[in-house]
């Protein structure tokens, strides 16, 4: 018997000991939440995916659908098959339906969310790893709140009514039901967050490398401030608005001048410290990282994930894969020589380096005629001087490694902004001292790019135009000098709001009950690239038309959302089998 | 032997050594009533009633002899005597006389048959739960890839369906319903005890495009012996987190003691595809496509420029002779399949110690030309009784496959290639070369009469390429390895006494090890493409691991009660395991010609590896009791799971399942009744709850990859290195938690006439909670997509079956027959699910073409099925337009009429409408009572389909005309669009099963066997697409029967290329998939025993069979055997049918 006890006994302590047999098991090839957040590098990690996040090319793509397609910069190719393209053909024709797939804002949501995971974490990692300092905490934390404001902008500008979301989803037993807010909670929201930042910025200047423009530093915080403000002034004909965007205009320029280094041939001081015009665009988009530039998402080329599926190459190079050699996207009839509408400011035509090196005529199939292909993000050659290259296709751009930075902000966007501003903030026709400024600062970004020296823009001939034509002026300037780089869009809208009346910003769209009209000479302005465009414009008659429809996929899975009043179907669908 | 006798001596030595200072010798005699007995037996014993030392006695009963220790017994016996047992003590002298045993037997009847039930040993007539067991030797002479080929149509409730006709390609089980949406919903497989996972556990159930890894062809069926099936939840509680499928017993032979016996068999499989669809043959085919290209269009020159329809000469075009052809491409991928089969086994043992080593070899080339199937396996099962306490056993198998499968689904390609194209490229005489004919490329606007270039309408015959051509260039192989080899101890703690309660220790360690490597490569020479195509000279490969070991123990303990009417058993057991898992992939392409491997650098497409870990543990406790000798009996069970799947909250799950059964046949007042024609009538009830655990791992942390990418560094000449980036994997579960179905059982078994006939019933009733989906939609503000799995809802399956079995039923003289029948019911609701989850699920109507956001089904998307998962209802449920035909007249013959005849309006309308009542159709739009709808300019309203009044692009309003599918106007608004969407039937079958008959005369019998589903609709897609004349795939010879005139009564539409409705969803395809499958028919043949011995053999035996015989069926397509996977419908989608088969089998025992 006592044989049997000793078994048993053994058998029990075997038992016991492979009960401690852990039945938690830890990944191999990810790092847990516990073993991570204990160091400097691995926020680093997390603030460089956020970055990463917003380089994904389902946002690069959206922000060239909402930006430019929309606008009147660009036509969708016609030879495209496919469902992609029917949704950027359906964009295009203002047909919009709630199931577009770029009537989606999940991967500007998963950008937010990982700038609200690096806010909830990085804190407690000073307390583990005492080489992360509060400043680099704060530091973090003003490139995270930056980067989530700038993703909230663009939400606005492009949703109106989003859900406001500032805590990080992290575990599924989190509410996922997040209702929307008005617009003017969100751009609130992102101005205490920026104004926040701003003093807690990295100066560009700490950096040497890409890092001066590859995150936002003081400067891009600045610009964007400038930007919601110049934004929400139109929006509310607000004048303090106005004026708080041209403080921030001005900070990020002082800021540029002071970091300016004088070239070799540089004699005297530049008020603003802008190149050459002959070498501006090689600077800016084929070199990158120029001096004048601001904030630039980076591409690494091969070691970046992206690689060639960026959003930038599918929409003006290739769309497909290597061998397709269209884009989905075509320089609208603007940008062609046969209409010039656009170069003929001073009636010189052919005296502007931007008009041969953002666009060129080769190699545009039959059914795009109307049109020329893009080169701005595209070429990897030097500028182009004169008309006869303008046709040289010589952008053999390999897919696979398309290192092409996406730029946000630059020097001139700024200094177009106070100009716009500034013409806003005129009291009357007659308020010679701030028109003229706004002329300047715009005739300054024009004479830049001149071929010829010498300033064929005159204030005489403008003074005679008053506000509406320096507003004018300015919004034209904007197309010339940063066309395909995703503004001409808002560019249209600030106008449009700027003449509209009796917009509601406080209250969402499906709570409203009278919609505003889409101001007409804003949509004549859009219409422009169609042959006739008179239905697209029709169809944007109205505030609710001139955003994206709420993503229909999110509408049927979370019930606290509202559908955008202007894409609402009636029940037709519904069944009853 | 060797073996055996090495262990005794290596024992015995062992032994020795320590006894043989105490050794002393002893002497006596042995007799009984008859005087002293010589050749008796005696035999020292040690405690563990190990034999120590033995002797015999001599001519006068005397022995002597040197025992190890005096505190030993000694054990004395003889035939036909009592054994006798003294312990040594000190006496050295010993006169021992045998008392006689009773020798006077009745008839002997063994009834307690003993059936292993979750680990202890029950007799069968005190089964309380629902099982069914086959023995193997009822299929004994067929041909198997794998046992659940053989389960076909033998267990009431079990659904096997194959899932394709390619080799190797596995079967589709379930068992009593289906409780998961996406998950794995085959049963359990174990072996002796052991659970058999699906080695590869990446594998997506819900959308595997690819056949999976079939995991029983890891297991001979030569060396199965039985397989039983738990079917409630009380039996299959035991298997806790695994079990909600039900589980899959399967025993294999052990040794049997006697001598060594040598077991050969051979069998010889013919295979071939059954006759499928009859297709069109190149000059119809050609015809065809002119009429098809014509009619959207109506332009006369719609075709010139598409020489490859137009049979010009060699003078014309250097190509020509390959396009005037009648290729039967079905069958130039068609062949004559054999299988060899050898299989060897070597059994025997003694009373210490049984063997069985058996290996086979089993080589398969398929029906479809180029595929090959190869199989070795052996198994060791060696069980060593170290005493009659201690018994130690191993089983050691290894199974290598490997599988040559065609790079693509050859008999797709070739139902769909233009059978005017020749196979080997031909030249100017139209004879063969030695080249495979491929098409040269295509672009838009582009015709062989511009340059080497095929017509661009043919495009979509270009991208399929020559069937023949791929099957002998290109290759995809799957080679696994598997080795599973278990180590497991007996010991008897308590002894083995009958008279005393009895404890018993099992001890197990188990290991499953898997590797499989699948490579593929597809040879340049296979296109036209240039060089620099991503797909030329491409190779890949895909490796896969998978390392699990397992451990458990148990004890089992049996009371003795003093009062014999109650009996008890019971066990606990402790069982852990864990299992680590790695695949790696690559693919490689632009390599140079003649290298296949992906590890030579050319361009690289794409690689990646994923691995994981895993753990689990578990407690059970397992009891049983039964009173009067059976008469009542209780089993309960406890059983808690561990899994490492799951997050602290909802780690542990426990499992119960209690059962009961009440054998009224064995009530005293019963006896007097039944009066020998009933020897069983037991009833049962059992109650339990099974679970399931998601299939992936670390769900409940937040994970986060640190090495997603690298930002920055941008621009040409940027200074400073890029930085790695880091991301989180996705929303942590925080509250996920087991599925559990919670499931009774009631049922009863009916022995009729000594157990001749008997009866199984049972009905059930399940419901699954906490319903696991993967990948389920959540809003994506969250900054995630899909949530990795939740607890979505609740789902019931109710049912039941039968199983009746009647054994030598009929018999006269040398005659005799047995019956077997089951049939079995089972109907699944989905009884609850989150709203959002079912949005997420559904199609929603759209009027643009696919692929949007969510789940859309565009109308304009021709030929797609809508899904549904609808509260209330089953899965599977299928829906579509109800079709009424072809339309006879075109618009313009009304048109016409009125014109000729002069008709107004009115007259035109009644005119019409008579027309209407003779059963003549146009596509007009009608009124609720049938009538036509006349329009404000006095026009019959011309019938649209998904009329869009949208003035941008994306109109989609298509009018109807002559020759055009009729779809019912359910709401009769003028126009067909979703709303005139209804409901068309389910894909689950009413009812299933199977039956068997055996006939036998003297030494032949005849086993047959069959099996049947009813009630199941299929839907047709395989016809759908073979009669939608709206590409240029070729197409079924039924469309020669296509309307091309105005007048023509005929089921088929007309022909249009790109163009018209006429394949929508609709009832046109839905149809009955009811069959009766005579699976298989056996003739044997058992040679005289006598005859035998004087050949040296003790076994010979020849069969004869066939399996796949003949289907009895209504459904038009090749085979009825489809079934839906997931949610989804039962599409036949023209997979390998199953082929037609015969065997022949020879048996020899040496």
């Amino acid at each position: 018997m006592t044989n049997v006890i000793t078994v048993i006994g053994y058998c029990l302590l075997v038992i016991g000991m492979s009960s401690c047999v852990d039945t938690i098991i830890l990944p191999e090839d990810k790092t847990v939440d516990e073993d991570f957040w204990k160091s400097k590098s691995d926020v680093q990690l997390m603030v460089n995916g956020a970055y990463l996040s917003m380089m994904n090319n389902a946002v690069i793509m959206r922000l060239v659908v909402w930006g430019d397609l929309r606008s009147d910069e660009l036509m969708p190719a016609s030879n495209i098959t496919g469902t992609t393209m029917e949704d950027m053909i359906e964009i295009n024709l203002a047909n919009t339906q709630p199931d577009n797939e770029f009537a989606t804002w999940g991967s500007i949501y998963s950008v937010i969310n990982n700038c609200n995971i690096v806010l909830a974490k990085a804190e407690q990692v000073m307390a583990e790893d005492p080489s992360y300092t509060r400043g680099d905490y704060l530091a973090d934390c003003s490139q995270m709140l930056a980067l989530r404001s700038l993703c909230y902008f663009y939400l606005v500008r492009n949703f109106r009514d989003v859900p406001y979301i500032t805590e990080a989803f992290m575990s599924s037993d989190q509410n996922r039901n997040v209702p929307q807010s008005a617009p003017s909670v969100v751009l609130q929201g992102c101005i205490n967050d920026l104004e926040e930042a701003e003093g807690n910025a990295v100066s560009a200047s700490a950096f040497t490398d890409w890092r001066r423009l590859g995150y936002l530093t003081r400067d891009g915080i600045d610009a964007l401030l400038a930007d919601i403000y110049l934004w929400r002034g139109s929006v509310t004909h607000n004048a303090s608005d106005y004026r708080k965007a041209i403080d921030y205009c001005n900070k990020v320029i002082e800021s540029k001048k002071a970091q300016h280094v004088k070239g070799r041939y540089e004699v005297e001081e530049k008020e603003y410290p802008l190149a050459f015009g002959q070498t501006s665009f090689y600077e800016l988009f084929v070199e990158q990282n120029a001096e004048e530039s601001i904030f630039e998402l980076q591409a690494s080329g091969v070691e970046n994930d992206n690689r060639g599926d960026q959003g930038l190459c599918l929409g003006y190079c290739h769309y497909a894969n290597n061998n397709t050699s269209i884009p989905y996207f075509y320089a609208s009839p603007l940008f062609t020589t046969a209409v010039n509408t656009i170069w003929d400011e001073n009636g010189t035509v052919t005296n502007d380096y931007r008009r041969y090196n953002i666009t060129y005529s080769q190699d545009v199939p039959v059914g795009e005629s109307n049109c020329v292909r893009i080169r701005k993000f595209v070429t990897e050659q030097a500028n182009i001087l004169n008309a006869q290259v303008a046709t040289d296709a010589s952008i053999n751009r390999n897919y696979l490694q398309y290192k092409q930075n996406y730029v946000f902000y630059r020097l001139t966007d700024i200094m177009l902004m106070k100009a716009e501003a500034l013409a806003a903030l005129a009291t009357d026709d007659n308020d010679e001292t701030t028109l003229r400024e706004a002329f300047t600062i715009a005739q300054t970004v024009n004479t830049r790019s001149k071929v010829t020296e010498g300033d064929s823009l005159k204030w005489d001939d403008y003074k005679s135009a008053g506000i509406a034509g320096i507003e004018q002026f300015v919004l034209a300037e904007r197309l010339r000098e940063l066309a395909f780089e995703g503004k001409r869009w808002y560019d249209l809208l600030r106008y449009g709001y700027r003449h509209s009346e009796g917009v509601d910003y406080n209250t969402m769209l499906a709570d409203q009950k009278n919609y505003v009209p889409t101001n007409a000479t804003m949509l004549d302005l859009m219409k422009r690239k169609f042959v006739n465009g008179n239905a697209v414009a029709a169809k944007l008659g109205n505030e609710p038309r001139l955003y994206m429809p709420v993503p229909l996929a999110d509408l049927k899975i979370c019930p606290v959302l509202k559908q955008n009043p202007g894409y609402s179907s009636s029940d037709i669908y519904s069944k009853n089998y | 032997m060797i073996l055996k006798k090495i262990l005794l001596t290596t024992l015995l030595a062992v032994v020795c050594q320590a006894m043989v200072a105490q050794g002393i010798r002893i002497s006596g005699t042995l007799s009984d009533n008859e005087g002293p007995i010589m050749m008796g037996n005696v035999t020292e014993r040690d405690a563990n009633n190990r034999i120590v030392s033995a002797t015999q006695t001599d001519f006068n009963g005397n022995f002597t002899m040197q025992v190890k220790s005096t505190k030993n017994k000694l054990v004395f016996s003889y035939v036909g005597d009592k054994e006798k047992i003294i312990t040594i003590g000190n006496q050295t002298t010993f006169k021992v006389k045998l008392e006689p045993a009773n020798t006077q037997l009745k008839e002997v009847k063994v009834v307690g048959r003993r059936t292993n039930s979750g680990g202890l040993t029950i007799q069968k007539k005190e089964m309380t739960v629902s099982t069914q067991t086959m023995s193997m030797e009822q299929v004994e002479g067929l041909a198997f890839t794998s046992a659940d080929e053989a389960l076909q149509g033998e267990i009431a409730g079990l659904d096997i369906v194959s899932n394709s006709g390619n080799l190797g390609s596995g079967t589709q089980m379930r068992l009593r319903g289906v409780t998961t949406i996406t998950g794995d919903a085959n049963p359990l497989i174990v072996v002796d005890d052991k659970i058999f996972d699906n080695p590869d556990e990446n594998f997506d159930f819900q959308n595997a495009t690819e056949e999976q890894y079939a995991s029983l062809l890891s297991v001979n069926v030569d060396d199965i012996a039985s397989i039983t099936v738990l079917k409630d939840a009380a039996a299959t509680a035991v298997w806790g987190s695994r079990g909600s499928n039900g589980v899959l017993l399967i025993t294999t032979k052990h040794g049997v003691r006697g001598k060594p016996r040598v077991n050969f068999s051979y069998k010889f499989t013919g295979t071939w595809q059954p006759d499928g669809y009859k297709l069109l043959d190149g000059d119809s085919y050609s015809m065809l496509l002119k009429e098809e290209f014509y009619n959207p269009q109506q332009q006369p020159d719609a075709t010139t420029n598409i020489w490859e329809l137009n049979y010009l000469g060699s003078d014309r075009w250097a190509e020509a002779q390959n396009w005037d052809n009648n290729t039967d491409w079905v069958d130039a991928v068609k062949q004559f399949g054999a299988m060899h089969d050898w299989n060897v086994n070597l059994t025997g043992g003694g009373q210490k110690a049984t063997f069985r080593i058996s290996a086979g070899y089993k080589h398969q080339t398929g029906s479809i030309i180029k595929q090959k199937f190869q199989q070795f396996t052996t198994r060791l099962v060696l069980d060593y009784n170290v005493s009659d306490r201690i018994r130690f056993s191993t089983n050691f198998a290894l199974t290598y496959t490997g599988n040559d499968k065609n790079y693509a689904g050859l008999l797709g390609i070739a139902q769909k290639i233009a059978p005017n194209m020749s196979i080997y490229r031909q030249d100017p005489d139209g004879n063969d070369t030695n080249d495979f004919y491929i098409m040269n490329e295509n672009q838009n606007g582009l015709y062989p009469s511009d340059g080497n270039y095929s017509s661009y309408e043919l495009r979509d015959i270009k991208s399929l390429g020559n069937p023949v051509a791929i099957a002998n260039m290109a290759w995809s192989r799957e080679n696994t390895y598997r080795l599973t080899p278990d180590f497991s101890i007996k010991y008897e703690l308590l002894g083995t006494e009958a008279e005393k309660s009895r404890l018993t220790f099992n001890g197990r360690v188990d290991f499953d090890i898997y590797a499989s490597s699948s490579p593929t490569y597809y040879p340049a020479s296979l296109s036209s493409a240039r060089w620099s195509e991503s797909g030329y000279n491409q190779s890949t490969n895909k490796e896969t691991n998978n390392f699990k070991v397992g451990g458990r123990m148990e004890l089992v303990f049996t009371p003795y009660f003093r009062n014999h009417d109650w009996s008890a058993t019971m066990l606990a057991r402790y069982e852990m395991s864990t299992s680590k898992y790695n695949q790696q992939s690559l693919t490689m392409s632009e390599l140079p010609t003649g290298i296949t491997s992906p590890t030579v650098y050319g361009s690289l497409q794409s690689m990646g590896s994923s691995n994981s870990r895993s753990a689990s543990q578990n407690l059970l406790y397992n009891g049983h009791v039964s009173y009067k000798d059976g008469r009542y009996s209780l089993g309960f069970s406890l059983r808690a799971d561990g899994d490492s799947k799951f997050g602290p909250e909802h780690k542990w799950a426990l499992f119960p399942g209690v059962s009961a059964r009440y054998n009224i046949s064995d009530e005293p007042f019963f006896k007097s009744i039944k009066g020998g024609w009933l020897s069983m009538l037991g009833l049962r009830a059992s109650w339990g709850v099974n679970g399931k655990a998601p299939s992936a791992n670390y769900l409940f942390y937040n994970t986060y990859n640190t090495s997603s990418g690298f930002y920055g560094n941008g621009g040409l000449y940027s200074s400073g290195s890029s930085k790695p980036t880091g991301s989180l994997s996705g929303l942590k579960l925080d509250d996920l938690r087991w599925e559990k179905t919670t499931s009774y059982n009631l049922g009863f078994n009916l022995g009729l006439l000594d157990d001749k006939i008997e009866i199984d019933f049972d009905y059930y009733h399940k419901e699954t909670k906490d319903l696991l989906m993967s990948s389920v939609a959540i809003p994506s503000m969250v900054g995630y997509s899909t949530l990795a799995y939740m607890n979505v809802g609740r789902m019931d399956n109710d049912g039941w079956e039968l199983n009746f079995t009647a054994k030598k039923v009929v018999k006269v003289g040398k005659f005799s027959m047995d019956v077997g029948f089951n049939i079995a019911q089972n109907s699944n609701l989905l009884k609850a699910m989150d709203e959002s989850v079912l949005d997420a699920l559904n199609t929603y109507y759209t009027n643009y073409s696919s692929g949007k956001t969510g789940n859309p089904w565009a109308i304009t998307q021709r030929g797609n099925w809508p899904l549904r998962v609808q509260l209330n209802n089953s899965l599977g449920s299928i829906y579509g337009y109800h079709y009424l035909g072809v339309y006879q007249y075109t618009y313009g013959y009304l048109e016409n009429l009125q014109k000729e005849n002069g008709w107004d309006t009115e007259t035109f309308e009644s005119e019409i409408n008579k027309m209407l009542a003779q059963g003549k159709t146009f596509p007009v739009a009608l009124k609720d009572n049938g009538q036509v709808l006349m329009n404000s300019l006095g026009q019959p309203t011309p019938l649209a389909f998904n009329y869009v009044n949208n003035n941008g692009q994306g109109s989609t309003t298509y009018v109807f005309d002559g020759g055009d599918a009729i779809y019912e106007d359910i709401n009769h608004d003028g126009q067909i669009n979703e709303l005139d969407i209804v409901y068309l039937g389910n894909s689950l079958p009413k009812v299933n099963g199977g039956f068997n008959l055996t006939f036998r005369y003297g030494p032949w019998s005849i086993k047959t066997r069959f099996m049947y589903r009813f009630g199941n609709k299929i839907v047709n897609v395989a016809r759908q697409n073979l009669e939608n004349m709206f590409t240029t795939y070729n197409q079924c010879a039924t469309v020669n029967y296509r309307w091309r005139k105005d007048g023509d009564v005929t089921p088929i539409p007309r022909a249009m290329y790109n163009t018209s409705y006429n394949f929508q969803p609709s009832d046109r395809y839905v149809e009955d998939g009811g069959f009766v499958r005579f699976q298989n028919l056996q003739i044997a043949y058992n040679f005289d025993k006598k005859l035998i011995k004087k050949l040296g053999l003790n076994q010979l035996q020849i069969y004869g069979s066939m399996n796949n015989l003949y289907v009895w069926t209504k459904y038009s397509g090749v085979d009825p055997e489809v079934s839906p996977s997931g949610y989804g419908v039962a599409g036949d989608v023209s997979q390998t049918p199953r082929s037609k088969q015969f065997t022949v089998t020879l048996n020899v025992g040496f």
